[in-house]
């Protein structure tokens, strides 16, 4: 019997992954999942092995470490932070009752901004970053950072821009937008992509779980990971878009005007007319029809930051600004470990996947 | 005061159905008679959120009583719990894909006193998209040329939060009826032939699980009809893994590229150039945002309920063709079965 890992979050792309590395190397693998008839539906290659059950029985399999992959994606503020909560105090005592000497919580240079707005540091972040995204990850990090009891090491691993073959968001959005014609960048501003690959960061988690505790505590509980960096997001994107034999389509760049600074402000009010501390606002609108009819108005006026608005500037598009932020998100890792997959060879990997996935057009050989 | 029976309380009526009605009723124009479900629970948590409606776990013996319906609830029991409501003339919205057969599209068409005519509704919105209209427009004045073939493709890690386990037991929860019935439908309507008399052949498909509802499928079809040259179909679509997203027409002279997100433009592709046709207006009868769209449907349920509405394309008679494609396809190559009555 190999040693045992406690996964929350299995289900994700990067849980999934790492589940199936984990399994791949001999562990015995236990993920806690909130729907175990769709987790089998997922887990249904080599990882098929992992004991799936529900998250109030996590605790109940000792374990070597605790990941938590696992984040909400709710979209109203108040709720995310909630549920975030609900979900980090699961983890911790899943944690604790599997005795798990290593807990780690799966993280997001996001908490330093979108654009990075901030040099990010190996500190604990502010919650108060405006985001209920930003704040709900910094929120948990926090959590586990406390919540961790003193014989065990908690680890928090902040990643880049998240790349590989089926990633959801920096792989398959990114090659959609291709496909679609939608801009993948801002014409000059060519930022750092940030990015850390799905097999090099799950390379490094395995190799975090049988780190000693003691060299675990000596080197700090952050982690930093985005071991392409440097790689500019116009080469990446370039490549794709060669790949799927493509123009890509990028904006021009134009200065942030007020109908920018309007939007953006209207996103914020919206956050926070929906969060804890909107709760005066809301009881005024709510006993003044008229002014409420006029605040609902002027918000549906500006959608909200999350939605693609594709002739605004960085403010606006957050997708656009994470791609062209001008900070580079340093990995910061233990030293003697080193990434196996470079940019070229993720490259070639990337291509074949762009091809099976239908981004290429090629046609289905049945 | 327009009232609604909202039949099946799952997560499609919460997330995406309920603001509309709250909305809707704050603004006076309808009232919700009865929460439909097999969950009392669910019915009356929904209740209670908007603070009306009586929480019901079986169809009233009164469907004629509500003024519209909505239907959302797994595939295989829509006919069951659309029936009534049309046989009662009552204005219903049926959320995609409306039937599961031919014989079942048949027979509720027959159901409705007045031969489905503008009152019954499938929830199949992608057909209100500025983008997709734009396409089927540039299709149908041959931007592209003669239609040489047609690629349907969807694909992502199932996330939804289903709250039923349908999705997993019912061979009608698949990824051929959840997202197939958008997409398939999508091409079909950018190719104008959701109304003509079409026949599917040569089918052969893929499907993982083989039995049981399918979590992915690869599947090639011929599709002819009396207008046009036999027209070779490719699908793919997955809830495993991320896929291109959305529906090629490749035609002689470029390729109409339609994601199922929001773009206010058609995307023609010559070569490795990519050409955005845009329009100067649209009508408030187009979505621009899949909250739009929803709102839109209710809109039309109203309006339709007070005589006014628009002719729209959301009229479950158009449905006919997109329901050959579901069942030709499922059906592992047997022809779907026509119904002769």
């Amino acid at each position: 019997m190999g040693k045992p890992i406690l996964v929350i979050g299995a289900t994700s792309y990067l849980g999934q992954r790492f589940v199936r590395e984990a399994v791949r190397r001999g562990y015995e693998v236990v993920c806690a999942v909130r729907n175990v008839g769709a987790a089998r539906m997922l887990f249904s290659g080599p990882e098929s092995t992992a004991r799936l059950v529900p998250m109030e029985e996590a605790g109940r399999y000792p374990s070597i470490a605790a990941v938590n992959f696992a984040f909400i994606k709710e979209q109203t503020p108040h709720l995310v932070l909630h549920r975030t909560r609900d979900l980090i105090a699961q983890f911790l005592k899943a944690s604790r009752e599997a005795n798990a000497q290593l807990v780690v919580q799966i993280s997001t240079m996001a908490v330093f901004g979108y654009a990075l707005d901030r040099p990010p540091v190996l500190r604990s972040q502010s919650w108060m970053m405006g985001d209920a995204y930003s704040q709900a990850k910094a929120l948990a990090e926090r959590m586990v950072l406390r919540g961790t009891r003193e014989s065990a090491a908690p680890a928090v691993l902040r990643l880049g821009n998240i790349m590989g073959p089926e990633a959801p968001t920096w792989t398959a959005l990114v090659a959609q937008r291709l496909a679609e014609g939608r801009p993948v960048g801002i014409r000059g501003y060519s930022g750092f992509s940030n990015v850390c690959w799905a097999d090099n960061t799950i390379d490094y988690l395995l190799y975090l779980i049988e780190k000693e505790r003691k060299d675990l505590k000596a080197f700090g509980p952050f982690h930093h990971l985005a071991e392409w960096s440097s790689v500019p997001w116009g080469t990446i994107v370039s490549d794709m878009a060669a790949t799927m034999e493509v123009e890509k389509v990028e904006l021009p760049a134009r200065e942030a005007s007020s109908h920018d600074y309007a939007r953006q402000l209207a996103n914020t009010a919206r956050q926070y007319l929906k969060s804890p501390l909107g709760g005066p606002a809301r009881a005024v609108a709510a006993i003044a029809p008229p002014l409420r009819e006029i605040v609902q108005r002027s918000l549906e006026r500006y959608p909200s930051a999350k939605t693609d608005h594709f002739d605004h500037p960085p403010t606006v598009d957050v997708f656009l600004r994470v791609m062209t932020t001008r900070r580079e998100f340093s990995t910061v890792v233990m030293k003697d470990w080193r990434p196996t997959v470079t940019y070229e060879s993720g490259a070639v990997a990337i291509g074949t996947w762009l091809q099976e996935s239908g981004f290429t057009g090629t046609r289905i050989a049945l | 005061m327009v009232v609604y029976d909202v039949v099946g309380c799952g997560a499609v009526t919460e997330l995406y159905h309920l603001p509309h009605l709250a909305r809707l009723r704050l603004e006076k124009k309808l009232d919700i008679r009865y929460w439909i479900d097999t969950s009392l629970e669910r019915a009356s948590r929904l209740a209670r959120r908007l603070g009306s409606g009586e929480p019901r776990d079986s169809l009233p013996d009164d469907p004629e009583g509500a003024s519209v319906a909505l239907i959302a609830t797994p595939p295989s029991t829509h006919i069951l719990l659309a029936a009534p409501y049309v046989q009662a003339s009552v204005v219903t919205l049926i959320e995609k894909p409306a039937v599961v057969s031919l014989a079942e599209f048949t027979a509720l068409y027959g159901l409705s006193p007045d031969s489905m005519c503008n009152k019954v509704f499938v929830g199949n919105m992608r057909r209100l998209y500025v983008g997709c209209r734009l396409a089927r427009k540039a299709i149908g004045a041959g931007a592209i040329g003669e239609v040489r073939a047609v690629q349907v493709s969807e694909g992502g890690r199932w996330s939804w939060g289903a709250q039923s386990s349908y999705f997993l037991s019912d061979m009608y929860g698949g990824v051929l009826w959840d997202t197939g019935a958008h997409a398939l439908d999508t091409a079909l309507f950018l190719l104008s032939l959701d109304r003509n008399e079409i026949r599917i052949s040569d089918v052969r498909t893929e499907r993982a699980p083989a039995s049981g509802p399918e979590h992915e499928v690869v599947g090639s079809f011929t599709l002819e009809g009396a207008a046009f040259s036999p027209l070779p179909w490719e699908v793919r679509l997955s809830r495993l893994r991320p896929l291109f997203a959305g529906v090629r027409i490749i035609g002689e002279s470029g390729t109409v590229v339609v994601g199922p997100g929001f773009p206010d433009y058609a995307l023609i592709k010559r070569g490795t150039e990519l050409h955005q046709l845009r329009a100067t207006t649209t009508s408030t009868h187009e979505a621009a945002t899949a909250e739009n769209a929803f709102r839109i449907e209710h809109e039309l349920l109203l309006a339709t309920y007070h005589g006014t509405a628009w002719p729209s394309d959301l009229e479950f008679r158009y449905f006919k063709n997109s329901t050959k494609l579901l069942t030709g396809l499922c059906d592992h190559g047997r022809p779907p079965q026509e119904d002769h009555g």
